[in-house]
C-alpha cells in the first residue's frame, strides 16, 4: 500500500509541523524501588509502535496504551488497557500497561466525525497487589484466553468533534482487563490440604458515551457513562460462575475551573448494579473448612466445600468489581496548583465513596529541577471498611513515596 | 438678519471641509489598533519557534515549538496550533486555539501524560503559556470592542516612528479576564505592527514589557507582518521570555487537519 506523502503544497511553502507518514515510537522505563516485597530494578517496555498515515486513515500498530473517556481519574468507558496497581508512582499514567494491537482513526471529513477502531489480540490482565490468603488457599495458574483471533478484543468509537462540543459513542467486546476469581481444585489431605483458586477472565460488552463542552468561559463540563454486560450472564444469580461481574451502569459528570494558577476538577460518579444481591460468603467458618480439608473422606464433604469456596470467591469477586452495593455515590475532587513559573506543582486527588465509606487521598509535591529531572514527594492513602476493595488493599498500597524522575 | 448667519454657516462649513483631509490622514487610536489587528492576521502560517525562559538569575530553559495558524470565516476566526518538540518532558504537549473575534475562544490542550485532549475554558487567558512570561491572552488577538483606545503621542522607537496608544479595558470583566488594568502600545506607523508594549497589573503597576523585532513582511500583497522576535520582560520579578522564530512561512494552504483535536493527539 502506498503511503500518502502529504507534501501536497507547493514551494516556497514547507511544512514546519511534523510530517508523520510513518513514524516509530518507543517508550521504555527503568524503575528502581520497592514493589511488593521486592527491592529491585524493573525495566518495562511500555510502548513500541509504528504510526502510519494513509490518506484519511491514521493507523498505529504495536505495543501501545489506549485510554478512553473524558472524565478525570475514573473512566467507565476505559476498558482496553490493563493497569498494574503494584507500581508505585506519582503519575497515574505509569500504572498503565502497554498491550500489542492495532488502533485506527478514519476521518470522515467534511463531516465533523472520526471513526476509531481498536483490535487487541492478546489478553493482558490488570494486576493487583498480593493480598494475604487464608490458610491452605493458593493461587493457581490464571485462566486467561489464549492468543487467538476469536479471543481478541474489538472496539469501535465514533467521535463527534465540533468547536463548542465534542462527544463520542463506543462499543467494546472482549475480555475484561480485571479478571474474577474461580475455584480450580480442592485437595483433601490430612497433612497437606489445599484450595487452589484461579484468576479467571470473562468476556463482556460495553456501550459507552462521553462528552465535554465549555459553559461560557467559566466552566468546562464533562460527562461519561458506560453500560457493561458480561457475556453469558444469567439473571438467575445461582447460574453465574463466581468470576463473573454483574451488569452495571456507571455515569460520571464533572466540572472544572481554573483559579489563577490552581485548577479544580469536581466530579460525581454513580454506579447502578443490575440484579444486585449481596454476596454473603460461606456460612462455614475458615476453621471448620480447614478441619474438613484435613478429613480423609472427601466424598462426604466435596460438594459442601465447593459451595463454601465458591460462595467466598463470589464475595471476593463482588468486592474486586466494586459491586458491593446496588447503587453507589462517589465524588472526586482534584486540585492542582502550578507555582514558581510551573517548576513547582502541588496536587491532590480525593475520592470518597459515600455508599461504601471508602476513601482515597493522593497528595503530591513535584519540583521540576531541570528539563530532564523532576523530584516528587507524596503519598497514596487508601481506606475502607472490611469487605470493600480499599479495605482489602489499604494496608498494602497506602504509602508515602519519593521519586526522582529523569526524562530524556 | 439671516444673511450674516448664513455667512457664518458657510464659513463654518468651509473650515470643516478644510480640516477634513488632515483628520483622514491621521487615523484615530481605534483605527490604528484595528489596522494592527488586521496586519497580524495571515491567511495561514507555519513556524518553528524557540521559546527561551530566563529567570532572574539568568538561568535559561529552552523549548522548541512548531506552530501553525490559519484564518477561517472570512478572517473572523484564527485557528492556531502549538506543538512542543523538546525537551523530552514536554514533548508532544500540544495546544489548539480557535480565536474568535466576538465570542469566547475554544481551547484544547493535549498532555501526553494524560493521553487525553482536554478542553479548557478561555477565561484562563491570564495563565502563563507553558511557564513563560507570556500569558495565553498575550498570544491571542484581542477583541477590538472590549477596549477603549487613546492616542497619547507619536515618538520613535527602535528606529521607527510610532503611535503610542493607551489601551484600557472597557469594564471590570475584561480587565479580570486579561489580568491587565492598562496596556500601552508603540505601533509602527509604517507597518502597523506593535514594536513595544507595556502591561500594567490590576493595581496599575507596571508588570511586563514586550519588545518585538525583526518584523517580517510575510504577505506582501495584503501587507501582513509577523515579528520573528518577541521578548516579554517581567518588570516585577526580573524574568524574561523570548520567542525566536527561526523559520516562518506564509502558508495560506496550510492543512485544515492541523487544526483538529485529532491532530493534537498525534504524538
Amino acid at each position: 500500500m502506498d503511503v500518502d506523502k502529504r507534501d501536497n503544497l507547493q514551494p516556497p511553502h514547507e511544512h514546519t509541523l511534523p510530517e508523520l507518514d510513518a513514524e516509530p515510537q518507543l517508550l521504555a522505563r527503568v524503575r528502581y524501588g520497592l514493589q511488593g516485597v521486592d527491592q529491585t530494578t524493573f525495566v518495562d517496555l511500555r510502548e513500541a509502535y509504528v504510526n502510519a498515515y494513509i490518506g484519511p486513515l491514521d493507523l498505529r500498530i504495536g505495543q501501545q496504551i489506549i485510554v478512553w473517556g473524558r472524565a478525570d481519574a475514573l473512566n467507565p468507558t476505559n476498558n482496553i488497557t490493563p493497569v498494574d496497581f503494584r507500581i508505585r508512582s506519582p503519575l497515574e499514567d505509569d500504572i498503565r500497561v502497554g498491550n500489542v494491537g492495532a488502533r485506527g482513526f478514519l476521518r470522515l471529513a467534511p463531516l465533523p466525525l472520526r471513526l476509531e477502531g481498536v483490535w487487541m489480540p492478546v489478553y493482558l490482565a490488570t494486576e493487583l497487589p498480593p493480598v494475604a490468603l487464608p490458610q491452605y488457599v493458593y493461587f493457581g495458574t490464571p485462566t486467561f484466553p489464549s492468543p487467538d483471533l476469536r479471543n481478541g478484543l474489538g472496539a469501535g468509537r465514533l467521535h463527534l468533534e465540533l468547536p463548542a462540543f465534542e462527544a463520542s459513542v463506543s462499543y467494546l467486546r472482549g475480555y475484561a482487563p480485571l479478571p474474577g476469581l474461580a475455584l480450580q481444585s480442592v485437595t483433601f489431605d490430612p497433612n497437606n490440604p489445599s484450595v487452589v483458586v484461579t484468576r479467571t477472565a470473562y468476556q463482556q460488552q460495553v456501550i459507552g458515551l462521553d462528552f465535554s463542552t465549555a459553559l461560557g468561559d467559566v466552566l468546562t463540563l464533562r460527562g461519561e457513562a458506560a453500560y457493561r454486560r458480561p457475556n453469558g450472564y444469567q439473571t438467575d444469580s445461582t447460574q453465574n460462575p463466581s468470576y463473573l461481574a454483574r451488569p452495571d451502569l456507571q455515569y460520571v459528570v464533572g466540572v472544572d475551573h481554573t483559579f489563577g494558577s490552581t485548577t479544580v476538577i469536581a466530579q460525581y460518579l454513580g454506579r447502578y448494579v443490575f440484579d444486585w444481591q449481596k454476596a454473603m460468603g460461606p456460612s462455614m467458618s475458615p476453621d471448620m473448612l480447614v478441619v474438613i480439608l484435613k478429613t480423609q473422606n472427601p466424598a462426604d464433604f466435596g460438594d459442601m466445600v465447593n459451595r463454601a469456596v465458591n460462595s467466598q470467591l463470589a464475595k471476593q469477586s463482588q468486592i474486586l468489581f466494586g459491586q458491593t452495593a446496588k447503587v453507589q455515590h462517589i465524588a472526586t475532587l482534584r486540585v492542582e496548583s502550578l507555582l514558581a513559573h510551573e517548576t513547582l506543582s502541588l496536587s491532590s486527588l480525593v475520592l470518597v465513596n459515600f455508599t461504601t465509606q471508602e476513601w482515597l487521598i493522593t497528595p503530591r509535591i513535584g519540583w521540576r529541577m531541570s528539563d530532564a529531572m523532576t523530584a516528587y514527594v507524596g503519598a497514596q492513602v487508601f481506606h475502607g471498611p472490611t469487605d470493600t476493595l480499599f479495605g482489602l488493599i489499604d494496608a498494602d498500597l497506602s504509602a508515602g513515596y519519593a521519586e526522582l524522575r529523569f526524562t530524556y | 438678519m439671516w444673511k450674516p448667519k448664513a455667512r457664518f454657516v458657510l464659513a463654518a462649513l468651509a473650515l470643516a471641509s478644510a480640516a477634513a483631509p488632515a483628520q483622514a490622514a491621521e487615523p484615530s487610536a481605534r483605527e490604528i489598533m484595528e489596522k494592527v489587528t488586521v496586519t497580524r492576521k495571515l491567511d495561514g502560517s507555519e513556524a518553528v519557534v524557540k521559546m527561551t525562559v530566563m529567570d532572574d538569575k539568568k538561568q535559561t530553559r529552552e523549548r522548541d515549538i512548531t506552530m501553525a495558524t490559519k484564518l477561517y470565516d472570512g478572517g473572523k476566526t484564527e485557528k492556531r496550533i502549538y506543538r512542543f518538540l523538546s525537551p523530552a518532558d514536554v514533548q508532544g504537549t500540544s495546544v489548539l486555539v480557535f480565536d474568535y473575534e466576538t465570542k469566547a475562544d475554544d481551547v484544547w490542550i493535549y498532555l501526553p501524560a494524560l493521553r487525553k485532549t482536554r478542553r479548557i475554558v478561555s477565561s484562563q487567558k491570564t495563565q502563563s503559556f507553558m511557564g513563560s512570561e507570556f500569558s495565553y491572552g498575550d498570544l491571542n488577538i484581542p477583541a477590538i470592542d472590549d477596549f477603549d483606545y487613546t492616542l497619547v503621542k507619536q515618538e520613535p522607537f527602535g528606529g521607527e516612528t510610532c503611535y503610542v496608544i493607551d489601551v484600557a479595558p472597557k469594564n471590570k470583566d475584561v480587565a479580570e479576564s486579561e489580568g491587565y488594568s492598562k496596556k500601552t502600545y508603540w505601533v509602527s506607523k509604517d507597518k502597523f505592527a506593535v514594536v513595544r508594549g507595556l502591561f500594567y497589573d490590576k493595581d496599575g503597576k507596571l508588570l511586563k514589557e514586550l519588545i518585538t523585532g525583526n518584523i517580517k513582511l510575510l504577505d506582501a500583497k495584503n501587507k501582513r507582518y509577523r515579528p520573528l522576535h518577541m521578548e516579554m520582560i517581567n518588570k516585577q520579578n526580573g524574568r524574561r521570555s523570548v520567542f525566536e522564530s527561526s523559520k516562518v512561512t506564509f502558508a495560506p494552504n496550510t492543512k485544515d487537519e492541523y487544526f483538529t483535536t485529532a491532530y493534537l493527539e498525534r504524538s
